[in-house]
């Protein structure tokens, strides 16, 4: 039993810290449904259903790619109404709640 | 006492490691989301964030169990070995490629820049081959002795 004294307080003393720094914070963003945006879309526009392709749903928003740029939209956030049970634009009048990344 | 000395080092780094890997572990399942959501950003494994997110935490407490046995010690230090060196790789590549990212690892580490990250990776890399080094010494140690107290 004393070869897994050490061990075992290891153990113990890793669960009692996670439980400290685990999650005691509440996320910084509400949890949204991330779009990679093809097209030319000006932020604050609806995007059609078509144009968007799901990549995750996070509080942080992912890269997307080639979202290098200032102008349309490139990856953007939608809230659960706006998006079906298959994780898809609800229509084409669904406007982004967040814009992570812009491209030209 | 050298011997002594031999079997009790593994044995505090064994324990390190446990706690090192069962509390990154921890908080990377805690936090899963977010964890997978920063791998996700990930330029070199940013496709695989879903599968890795899982495998990563898997890993490090399978580590953890092989460290906690006293027979797989061994096998636990080869894993941790490895496992250091992988992580080592990527944070070498992420410094040189994407150093705005943030860390994907759990808990008070992914406070660490990724420069401080890389020296305590290397520290703990070494330190894994150390004891792994220890581990192997120690078996060829009792091995020998059995040797000479067979009987002609």
């Amino acid at each position: 039993m004393k070869k897994y004294f050490l061990g075992s307080m290891a153990v113990l003393l890793a669960l009692v810290f996670s439980a400290f720094t685990g999650t005691r914070k509440k996320p910084a963003f509400p949890d949204m449904y991330w779009f990679q945006i093809s097209n030319q879309y000006t932020p604050g526009y609806p995007v059609d259903q078509a144009d968007a392709t799901f990549m995750l749903e996070s509080t942080v928003a992912p890269i997307g790619s080639a979202c290098t740029g200032s102008t349309y939209d490139c990856v953007a956030g939608f809230n659960a109404d706006q998006v079906n049970s298959s994780n898809q634009l609800k229509d084409d009048l669904e406007i982004p709640a967040d814009v992570a990344s812009l491209k030209n | 006492m050298n011997s002594i000395k031999k079997s009790i080092i593994p044995e505090v780094i064994a324990a390190l490691f446990i706690l090192l890997f069962v509390y990154t572990a921890t908080t990377k399942l805690m936090e899963h989301e977010s964890f997978r959501a920063v791998l996700s950003q990930s330029p070199l494994i940013g496709n695989k964030a879903k599968i890795l997110s899982w495998l990563i935490p898997i890993l490090e407490l399978i580590t953890s169990t092989l460290l906690f046995i006293p027979s797989f010690r061994k096998w636990g230090f080869a894993g941790t070995f490895i496992l250091m060196v992988t992580f080592t790789s990527y944070i070498t590549y992420m410094i040189f490629f994407t150093k705005n990212l943030p860390c994907s690892c759990g808990g008070v580490i992914s406070r660490m820049t990724w420069s401080q990250h890389l020296i305590f990776n290397i520290f703990c890399t070494a330190l894994a081959a150390i004891a792994w080094r220890l581990t192997l010494k120690n078996k060829l140690f009792v091995a020998i002795n059995r040797n000479s107290r067979t009987p002609a």
